[in-house]
């Protein structure tokens, strides 16, 4: 007999999760599958073991498979922007721009698990671009619709903010108090005001207090490596807790979806392998929310006699408009020891320029914020092997008197959509015989402006923080390496111009939603996407219990 | 320096990005494949040296001893050759690395490089620095001091004196937003 529930959840990541918790606290009956594997926190984090400044842990099926197709040849303007390390010289070596990755987990809670917490709600301005500047598209959903649900999202997850926000409007305070600055992130933070910037405590997916069973943040400065003592909202801990809590709501992981199944009409459910089984589950509503690279591949890979390029193509836009996370990072050494190796990754940030007109003469904002922990430069292996030359007992006494001394700083800016970047599918199959996605990448000149401002700007905030000459920095201008990615099942009013409407839901498969950050129609200035996916999962959720299944 | 060869295979790069652990934050180099070199001679009698006895002598070189213990006493040249288990050229670097090394040991010295003197054993792993890049001493003593280092500062006892007192966790640094104390 095969498995039938309400609602199948395609991937457990923010999308995922809070559309699971909603629709189960609801009475829905959830089956939420997940391809990667379940993370134990205690277990499967090193936080707490000499080897503690390992990356995030792989498990089996950790990762998702995709291939990148050959990258920009790199122009002799952007020599200034590129990525290098003062000892081993050039991270790109070559005229070309090298893949770094598309950073991700594959697992339950998905890439929450390794993110350092940062919880934003998108600039409105940000939402309109093509009414207010010609360029992109706007969404088809206001910041003032989608304020309940970052404020429910916030609540959900116990969002620590400061008391005045500055960039958005707020109905409600954060449900957490804010987390103070670590010292080294102070002096960041002076220098950067010496310059005129405005610095305020970052929003955080971070207990400032304890919550049920999960404790305050120790600002351990390890949230990249796995929150070991749960005290990161990451969504495994909260919205997914919740939703088995309900009764409602079962969660299958290392469960990978090959396709979706069709009659012509709606998405009738999915075949599913777990292992070297597969089967076929139904579903009234399929929820997906795989992300803005495997989203477009699950669709493309479920083409079928109805659908011949692809579920939710008709408008020829899957895959397309694919955006990234535009990343400068600058770090230096400073003569005083600031125990840089503490604190929360991003505990302030500096939105200035983060509107789309807020940059002098170019179009597209960015913000900036202490590095260290998201250069990963807070242990002795990255000293010894990143920041110091040289060997024997002189590199000992270096070490000794360096370590805690590194400043970074980072700006992530907005990425504009261009029709040279998109996904599609690869020509290497995975084990089940399905095509892999295909990252297509390329950054256009505004792009190119942006990281120069944003150079520009890291370098002096290094500067006027005290800093001595710059020892690394890394680079978008040279390296795809993104953990944030957008755009590829693009939202908006009209079959043509889009790939689902307002809500999510396909324009052509009524059952069908899609709810992760595929569907941005912008990326933002910087801002950090996981609330604003919980966000629009909540209000797709309430949508569709409004109308009834 | 040695007489070189070159092959044609050498010749071409082993670097592969897909199989980089790097990203803006994690850098960890261990999985990296060994890059293409261009070869060296050695002698005989440098290989008859066991390999294990001529890493030991180096990285207890690259980090010595002093208020905490040197690479070698920790262990860490057996912690090289596992890798040769899981990254590409690995293996065939630590080798032909370790028989250069006691090759030139015994045409400069006239001893095997884990009995010279540490002033002598200095020598020659700064003549391996200075090697021009691409050739065996060089890749060899370039990645071995990054895998060195790794493997040394992910052993507590590596970090009095850093100001750590220990993982991360359980304690975390609930001081983080004080001066640090040393």
């Amino acid at each position: 007999m095969t498995e039938h529930s309400d609602v199948l959840v395609i991937g457990s990541g923010a999308g995922g999760g809070a559309v699971a918790w909603r629709l189960a606290a609801a009475g829905k009956r959830v089956l939420v599958v997940e391809a990667g594997p379940a993370f134990d926190p205690a277990a499967d984090y090193a936080q707490d073991r000499d080897t503690w400044e390992s990356p995030f842990p792989q498990k089996k099926g950790s990762k998702g498979q995709y291939d990148v197709a050959p990258l920009q040849a790199l122009t002799p303007d952007t020599q200034d922007i590129r990525s290098w390390n003062g000892r081993t010289g050039p991270y790109v070596t070559g005229n070309q721009r090298q893949s770094f990755g598309y950073h991700h987990v594959r697992g339950v809670g998905g890439s929450s698990l390794s993110f350092t917490g940062e919880a934003h709600r998108m600039n409105p301005r940000s939402m309109a671009l093509e009414t207010n500047f010609g360029v992109g598209a706007d969404w088809p959903v206001s910041y003032e619709e989608l304020q309940p649900y970052w404020q429910l999202a916030e609540d959900v997850v116990g969002i620590a903010g400061p008391e005045t926000d500055r960039r958005c409007p707020r109905n409600a305070p954060y449900p957490q108090m804010a987390h103070p600055l670590s010292y080294a992130s102070q002096r960041l933070a002076k220098g950067a005001k010496l310059l005129g910037l405005t610095v305020q405590p970052n929003s955080l997916a971070v207990l400032s207090a304890p919550r049920s069973d999960r404790p305050s943040c120790n600002y351990c400065g390890g949230c990249q490596r796995g929150c070991q003592i749960t005290d990161k909202g990451s969504i495994d801990v909260t919205y997914l807790r919740k939703a088995v809590a309900t009764g409602f709501c079962e969660i299958r992981a290392a469960t990978e979806v090959l396709k979706l199944q069709t009659n012509g009409d709606k998405i009738t459910g999915a075949l599913i392998a777990t292992g070297t089984k597969q089967e076929v589950i139904t579903a009234d509503i399929v929820f997906v929310a795989c992300g803005a690279v495997q989203t477009p591949r699950l669709l493309f890979n479920s083409a079928d006699e109805f659908s011949p390029d692809g579920l939710c193509n008709e408008s020829g836009l899957l895959g397309r408009n694919f955006m990234e996370t535009l990343l400068f990072t600058s770090t230096a050494l400073h003569p005083d020891n600031l125990g840089s190796h503490r604190g929360l990754p991003v505990d302030w940030v500096a939105w200035d320029y983060n509107a789309p007109d807020s940059i002098p003469n170019m179009l597209g904002g960015c913000r900036f914020g202490p590095a260290m922990a998201e250069s990963d430069l807070v242990g002795p292996v990255s000293y010894a092997t990143r920041v110091l030359d040289g060997w024997g007992k002189e590199h000992k006494r270096d070490m000794r008197t360096s370590f805690g001394r590194v400043l970074s700083i980072a700006a992530l800016g907005e990425c504009l959509p261009n029709d040279k970047s998109y996904i599609t599918l690869s020509e290497r199959t995975d084990r089940h015989g399905l095509p892999v996605a295909k990252i297509h990448s390329q950054l256009d000149q505004d792009a190119h402006d942006r990281l120069r401002f944003m150079a520009s700007v890291c370098r002096n905030i290094l500067k006027s923080a005290g800093a001595g000459p710059t020892l690394e920095e890394f680079s978008s201008a040279d390296a795809f390496s993104s953990t944030h990615v957008f755009g590829t099942c693009r939202m908006g009013y009209s079959a043509q111009d889009s790939v689902v409407d307002p809500w999510g839901r396909s324009h052509r498969w009524p059952n069908l939603f899609i709810t992760d950050a595929s569907l941005f129609p912008s990326t933002g200035g910087g801002e950090s996407p996981g609330l604003t996916i919980q966000a629009l999962a909540l209000r797709a959720a309430d949508h569709l219990l409004k109308q009834s299944l | 320096m040695p007489k070189l060869s070159r092959n044609a295979d050498d010749a071409r790069s082993l670097v592969q990005f897909d199989q980089l652990k790097m990203s803006r934050r994690s850098f960890s180099r261990l999985l990296i494949a060994v890059p293409a070199w261009a070869s060296v001679a050695s002698s005989a009698s440098a290989r008859s040296i066991p390999m294990i006895e001529t890493l030991s002598a180096v990285v207890a070189v690259l980090v010595p001893a002093d208020v905490t213990p040197s690479a070698a006493d920790l262990g860490v040249h057996h912690q090289l050759a596992t890798l040769s288990n899981t990254v590409p050229n690995y293996a065939r670097m630590l080798a032909e690395g370790s028989h250069w090394l006691e090759a030139v040991s015994l045409q400069k010295f006239g001893q095997q490089y884990g009995k010279l003197h540490t002033r002598s054993q200095s020598l020659l792993v700064k003549h391996a620095f200075d090697a021009p890049a691409q050739t065996l001493p060089s890749v060899f003593i370039n990645r071995i001091r990054d895998d060195t280092m790794t493997f040394y500062y992910q052993n507590s006892a590596a970090w009095d004196g850093l100001g750590i007192n220990g993982p991360i966790q359980p304690e975390g640094y609930p001081d983080a937003d004080k001066k640090p104390l040393r």
